[in-house]
């Protein structure tokens, strides 16, 4: 049986009076790799930073499996999460931003550790021994000693990657991984994504790159004004009629 | 057409092969030269003319410089702003901590505080606390409309030294208070919603990601604080504290001697000031090369 690894109900999302996410409903499977597209403001990194718990939520619901996020069950109703309970879930979860945002003061190798020797518990060697294999998986053995600065984008974004895996998450979600990148580093980090995707890894893909969600994705998600408003298989989504909205969009955007 | 040519410029029109800025004459170097021996000159006049002032009386300056009075005044000057450096920085980040708190009540505190001791002139200060005494007799901690569980005489409590901690102190951590903060504020957002999203704790975050990176922008101007401090101590004579200036002013009102005197606390604050600038310098080249090429340069040092 395929089991749910995120499953959301009802989810609100204010920033004070903006509405920005209205009654999100999604499952996503074990193994699917769903891609998240939609004009620019309409909630797609909200959605993403809120599954990760990077932002707090006003309504509704967030389970990651059968574990609901952020919050246990009192007698007396729903009480937040303590921080390190919180930041268990969290790192369950594997993140890659549109910024790279890679520890500047540590090693790409230095980076990779952290999360697995500072929050799972893993000795120093082993550690050292999984990022070392993450780094060959993302092409950058070579640059394992190197602080982020000495990389371009495109290297810092697979180290990110690498990072983002480390400590083996069920689920890894992407917020626009190449928008911050110069155009001829884009495919190479394309295609590390695409080789992750291909070993069965569940991913949320927030993207603008439609020829590699339409190649990568199982499933796609189209976003508008703070609501889903198209959710399906991939083939379905991208023969959307070009007088609908998603068409348009998808017309656009080509 | 020929425009923009002057006086003496010869017009060239095309390529030659005769070009090359390598042969050219730097302009307006003659005037530089007359501005450096006219600057030269004047410095030199100066020295000269001090160094040959009776008045300046040298000798007494030479036999004062290393005398064990003023030598110790220079120790609790200095001692003093060491104390004062370590206060200012742990109650500055205590008060920056809570500056950039998300605690309401706490930032609010935090911002009452800065503000008063920033406003208040150091004198003022150090003079308030040392007169405390007068204004409150008596410090007393005591349950309200119950017994008393402590009292003390403020001027027990309040020694020059205490003062001169207090007064000079608190404005401190007020000013190390603003660096830490925005130092802190200094270091991008996204390496915090990094370091959580690795699942470190927010105490994780800050120690291991925040806090380290904010340093290359909190160590440079905490080195300039740390000159204004040792200036500032000269203030403490006011109160009756023997730092460097106090010590001299004790010895002139014995022998009259007063221009030496000053001399001998110029020229140890000129010293000491220079010493504190070099190190403040090379703080700020460290920490304005990135951590990476640091690192990498230190690597390269233990190979
Ligand atoms: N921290 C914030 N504070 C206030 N408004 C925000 C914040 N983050 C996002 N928004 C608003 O929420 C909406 C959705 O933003 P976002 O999720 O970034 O859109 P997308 O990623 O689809 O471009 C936008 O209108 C944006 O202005
Ligand atoms: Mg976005």
């Amino acid at each position: 049986m395929v089991r749910d690894v995120i499953t959301i109900r009802r989810l609100q999302k204010y920033f004070s009076e903006f509405h920005a996410l209205k009654d999100i409903d999604l499952s996503v499977r074990e193994g699917e790799v769903i891609a998240i597209l939609g004009p620019s403001g309409s909630g797609k990194s909200t959605l993403v930073r809120c599954i990760h718990q990077l932002e707090p939520i006003q309504g509704g619901a967030i389970y990651l499996g059968d574990e609901l996020l952020g919050y246990e069950r009192t007698r007396s109703g729903l009480r937040n999460l303590s921080d390190s309970a919180v930041a268990r879930q969290r790192a369950r979860m594997g993140m890659v931003f549109q910024q790279f945002n890679l520890f500047q003061h540590k090693t790409v190798l230095e980076n990779l550790i952290e999360g697995p020797t500072q929050v799972m518990g893993m000795k120093r060697h082993e550690a050292e021994a999984q990022a070392r294999d993450l780094l060959a998986r993302v092409h950058l053995s070579d640059k394992a000693d190197s602080y982020p600065r000495q990389l371009s984008g495109g290297q810092q974004q697979r180290a990110a990657i690498a990072r983002a895996m480390a400590n083996r998450p069920a689920v890894m979600l992407f917020d626009e991984p190449t928008s911050a990148l110069d155009p001829e580093l884009v495919g190479e980090v394309l295609e590390v994504i695409r080789e992750i995707a291909a070993t069965g890894v569940t991913m949320l893909i927030v993207t603008h790159e439609i020829r590699f969600a339409r190649d990568v994705a199982d499933r796609i998600i189209f976003m508008e004004d703070g609501r889903i408003v198209e959710d399906g298989p991939t083939r379905q989504i991208m023969s959307a009629p070009a007088d609908t909205r998603l068409g348009s969009f998808l017309a656009r955007s080509m | 057409m020929a425009t923009g040519i002057g006086r003496n410029t010869a017009a060239v029109e095309g390529p030659a092969a005769s070009d090359d800025a390598a042969q050219a004459v730097p302009r307006g170097r003659t005037r530089r030269w007359i501005l450096t021996a006219v600057v030269g000159a004047f410095l030199l006049y100066l020295v000269v003319a001090a160094a040959r002032n009776p008045r300046f009386e040298w000798d007494i300056v030479g036999r004062y410089m290393f005398s064990d009075l003023v030598l110790e005044g220079l120790v609790t000057s200095l001692s003093l702003t060491a104390m004062l450096l370590v206060f200012g920085v742990l109650l500055g980040t205590l008060i920056g901590l809570a500056r950039a708190s998300d605690f309401a009540p706490l930032r609010g505190f935090a911002w009452t505080f800065t503000w008063f001791f920033r406003a208040v002139p150091p004198l003022v200060q150090l003079l308030l606390w040392y007169n405390l005494a007068y204004l409150i007799p008596e410090i007393t901690l005591s349950i309200p409309f119950g017994p008393e569980i402590l009292s003390v005489n403020a001027n027990d409590l309040i020694s020059p030294f205490t003062a001169a901690v207090l007064g000079l102190g608190l404005l401190e951590s007020a000013y190390m208070a603003e660096i830490i903060r925005a130092g802190l504020g200094s270091v991008d957002r996204g390496q915090t919603d990094a370091a959580l999203s690795v699942g470190l704790s927010r105490r994780k975050t800050f120690f291991r990601i925040v806090l380290p990176q904010s340093m290359r922008f909190i160590i440079p101007p905490m080195g300039s604080q740390a000159i204004l401090l040792l200036k500032a101590t000269s203030l403490v004579s006011i109160i009756g504290l023997s730092d460097l200036l106090h010590t001299v002013q004790a010895i002139y009102n014995r022998t009259l001697e007063v221009v030496p005197l000053l001399m001998v606390a110029t020229i140890w604050y000129l010293i000491l000031v220079s010493i504190l600038s070099v190190g403040q310098i090379a703080l700020e080249r460290r920490y304005s090369r990135s951590f990476a090429e640091r690192k990498a340069a230190v690597r390269e040092d233990l190979v």
